[in-house]
């Protein structure tokens, strides 16, 4: 039964990851490989206020957020500034600067040993230190995020966000600012990705650089250009598949070690497949053209 | 009736190139003015340098008494000049309705503080402005496209709703790029008839067509430009 | 004194060898970005697999000949079922640059995950493999790495004859700036694409190999040359293997230098900012000057 609320938690941290992912992929056209870095610095902001500083979770939040913010300021000044092909080997750059600093500055980060001993959260006097009470946290917190979607999905401003992605050009002629509507998605996608960050933080009590690395952002993409991007459906299905995968293989009698690498040929064929003749994904909305 | 436009020594070159030479002109308010010319006459480069997305490398321009000629882009197109351009530019994932929404000048809820903060004014706008959306569609009979995706129009229709765009803006000054470029004779005609409706309604024109035939029929002034340079300037009797 | 020149000596001189390998690896990635538009993260995949192939069949039969062709020829045909599979057709379809990226990526995962399968993650190297070195005074050059630079040179060398016989440089060139008005000149578009592919796939998998001689190979090397490759197709933006030399040993140096006199990790970051700053400072901004009119 743990085991099973334990796999809700992951999965309800990949959904959030999918849902910002989904931002700034599916709604703004952005194509970033590095929404492990808002991951990241969602967490790590998190585990080095709680650790170094005694934050609670609650006080950590805030901190964990306006980092994200700040970074998502960096990468909108980049998306303003190229496009397309190389405004992702400008994500591709940042990813792996970041991963660098994580892993370097010891000081800071603890390096490659992690951060341990990040305390959980607790509300109301009662902790969450539970597979259960941490799958009841995370399901709010989904919950919260989706609903969030449900009404800004209609908001005029997430339609001008879309039609950035469009056509900034139009956009643009039309007397509005592209790049602010960038702004805001990047933002908005920072923040959820670093809200599960933290939560990642402290469900897991331990966090280190490896959480953080091109192919967790490479794998996050996927997951959202595999359940489609646009709707809120695809980057749901699209984490439910990740995450679902390795136990289907488990109920095939898959041993564990050759399960993990088996999980991602499956994932990276998929992907494959779904570019060459479903570019809209299972469920998307918008193709990446 | 003082000029909304006007351009004065105009030049344009780079790399041993001029593709505009010393173009001078004005418009009037509410003028439709035509400009023709071959291929390569300097035409599209004029539309550059009018809504900003070339600088000139001498001359003025002047809209509404204000020098533009060193304004941005974005600048330029909120003062009221806005392009259609050659080929259509529209949302194309996004209903025709949404499309026209988003090109309406103001709207508080495409500011996300606006959002948050004065949600109910927003939403009151939001609907107004859908409203209105569907009331121009109607005027120009298309409102049984409004609720379609925008790429999965024809080329014609698309053409026709990016104008739609233009009208829902409400903008001073128009530049059309060969907007009948493509179409059949009906779509010309009702493009047309669509242009003089936004006319009267205070939009002033500036087109560019090699569909002479055609634009003189609505057109008001006719500039004819050769090598970058005007070539000849004609008064045409409205 | 004299010891700070010696090492620097020995940087530079380590730094000439690993950058000739990674030319090579470097050399295929820029004529396959610049000719076929593909920015073929995948290239780090073929890398490993040649890498592997190599060193399973030198294992099973000792035969180093037999071991690199069987190499080049696992390679070769890979990346001809790549091409004809995901590459050409996404080609056809028109699509832009980020979908192929997103393609390369996707079938990275699958090679290098395939080959984890097969052979575990942990590092493989060649038993009895060539050591020994030579000193000059104070600086040391390993066998291997003299092995690296004659089979390193030999192998550009090559490549550039190939290129000025077949006269492909002109042709791939037209490739690159227009390809639709190439073929209407009669350039067989296909062909030249499978050719670059395969070529380049080759000297990745040279290089891989006598990489796997200095400190064998795991499933995740590739990625590293691969994304380094990439900066500096990047700085250099044309199709020149001189060029790509030269940028290739001068980033190599630069990478040392870091992990000599900073610290060793620090090198990636530092390349990878590199990227970055060229990128902003390179490629034009959102309202391009190359407004053309077929564009606009």
């Amino acid at each position: 039964m743990n085991y099973i609320l334990h796999i809700l938690v992951m999965l309800e941290i990949y959904i959030l990851l999918a849902l910002s992912a989904n931002q700034k992929v599916g709604l703004s056209g952005l194509l970033s490989l590095a929404q492990a870095v808002f991951y990241g610095v969602g967490a790590y902001a998190s585990a080095i206020v709680i650790t170094k500083f005694g934050f609670s979770y609650w006080l950590a939040l805030p901190v964990a957020i306006s980092a994200c913010v700040i970074t998502a300021l960096v990468f909108s000044f980049i998306a303003g500034k190229v496009r397309e092909l190389y405004f992702s080997l400008a994500t591709l750059a940042l990813q792996i600067i970041f991963f660098s600093v994580c892993y370097n500055w010891i000081p800071v980060t603890n390096g490659s040993y992690g951060i341990s001993g990040i305390s959980n959260p607790e509300i109301f006097g009662m902790k969450i230190n539970t597979p259960l009470s941490f799958a009841l946290f995370g399901g709010v917190v989904v919950s919260l995020v989706i609903g969030f979607y449900v009404w800004f999905l209609k908001t005029p401003i997430s339609r001008l966000i879309q039609a950035t992605r469009d056509d900034q050009i139009a956009v643009l002629s039309l007397g509005k600012n592209p790049n602010y509507y960038k702004r805001v998605s990047i933002i908005l996608s920072a923040i959820i990705a670093g809200v599960a960050g933290s939560i990642y933080a402290t469900y897991t009590t331990y966090i280190d650089p490896s959480s953080f690395t091109l192919d967790e952002s490479i794998l996050i993409l996927s997951i959202v250009l595999i359940g489609g991007a646009g709707r809120i459906i695809g980057p749901i299905t699209g984490a439910v598949i990740y995450i679902l995968l390795p136990e289907v293989l488990k109920f095939l009698q898959m041993p564990d070690g050759i399960a993990a690498n088996m999980r991602m040929i499956l994932f990276g064929l998929l992907l494959v497949l779904i570019v060459r003749f479903k570019p809209k994904g299972i469920f998307g909305k918008f193709m990446i053209q | 009736m003082s000029n909304i436009l006007n351009i004065e020594n105009l030049n344009k070159s780079f790399d041993g190139v001029s593709p505009v030479k010393d173009v001078s002109f004005a418009v009037g308010k509410l003028d439709i003015v035509l400009i023709s010319g071959e291929n390569g006459a300097g035409k599209t480069t004029l539309f550059n340098l009018i809504t900003g997305l070339e600088k000139p490398t001498q001359g003025k321009i002047t809209f509404n008494e204000n020098n533009i000629a060193d304004k941005s882009a974005l600048q330029i197109s909120r003062l009221g000049i806005i392009r259609l351009y050659q080929q259509p530019r529209l949302f194309k994932n996004l209903l025709v309705w949404e499309n026209l929404v988003s090109a309406a000048h103001q709207n508080k809820g495409n500011s996300f503080v606006n959002l948050i903060f004065k949600h109910k004014a927003a939403k009151q706008e939001d609907e107004n402005l859908k409203q209105k959306a569907i009331d121009l569609l109607t005027k120009f009979g298309l409102q049984d496209l409004s609720n379609q995706t925008a790429g999965e129009l024809s080329y014609g229709q698309q053409k026709l709703i990016s104008f739609c765009m233009i009208a829902m803006n409400g903008t001073q000054l128009a530049l059309l790029d060969e907007p009948f470029a493509g179409l059949n004779p009906q779509t010309i005609e009702r493009f047309s008839k669509m242009i003089l409706q936004m006319n009267s309604e205070g939009i002033t024109f500036l087109i560019i067509e090699h569909n002479t035939n055609k634009a003189l029929e609505i057109c008001k002034r006719h500039i004819e430009m050769k090598d970058g340079k005007i070539f000849n300037l004609k008064q045409q009797v409205a | 004194m004299h010891l700070i020149l010696d090492i620097a000596t020995q940087i530079l001189l380590n730094s000439i060898v690993s950058g000739l390998l990674l030319s090579l690896v470097a050399i295929g990635f820029t004529y396959i970005f610049r000719t076929t538009r593909v920015f073929h993260l995948a290239h780090g995949g073929i890398y490993v697999a040649g890498a592997f192939a190599c060193w399973w069949t030198l294992t099973n039969t000792n035969n180093w000949f037999i071991a690199i062709a069987f190499a080049i020829a696992v390679v070769a045909i890979l990346i001809y079922l790549i091409e004809k599979a995901v590459y050409l057709p996404l080609n056809k379809k028109q699509s832009n640059q980020s979908i192929s990226l997103i393609a390369s990526m996707g079938l990275y995962v699958v090679i290098v995950n395939i080959l984890a399968l097969l052979f575990g993650n942990e590092n493989k190297t060649i038993e009895n493999s060539i050591s020994g070195s030579y000193e000059i005074g104070n600086i040391i050059l390993t066998k291997v790495q003299m092995i690296q630079t004659v089979i390193g040179i030999v192998a550009t060398a090559t490549f550039i004859i190939y290129l000025k016989l077949s006269k492909s440089n002109l042709t791939l060139q037209a490739i690159s700036d227009n390809a639709t008005i190439s073929k209407v000149f009669g350039i067989n578009t296909n062909n030249e694409r499978m050719k670059v592919f395969i070529a380049g796939s080759v000297l990745a998998c040279i290089a891989a190999i006598l990489k796997t001689l200095e400190v064998g190979i795991d499933p995740q090397a590739g990625m590293s040359i691969t994304l380094t490759a990439a900066v500096v197709a990047i700085l250099v933006s044309r199709m020149n293997v001189l060029m790509v030399i030269a940028f290739s040993i001068a980033l190599t140096i630069l990478q040392n230098s870091v992990e000599w006199f900073l610290d060793a990790q620090w090198k990636d970051g530092i390349t990878f900012l590199l990227l970055l700053l060229v990128i902003l400072f390179r490629t034009e901004g959102i309202i391009s000057y190359n407004l053309r009119k077929d564009r606009v």
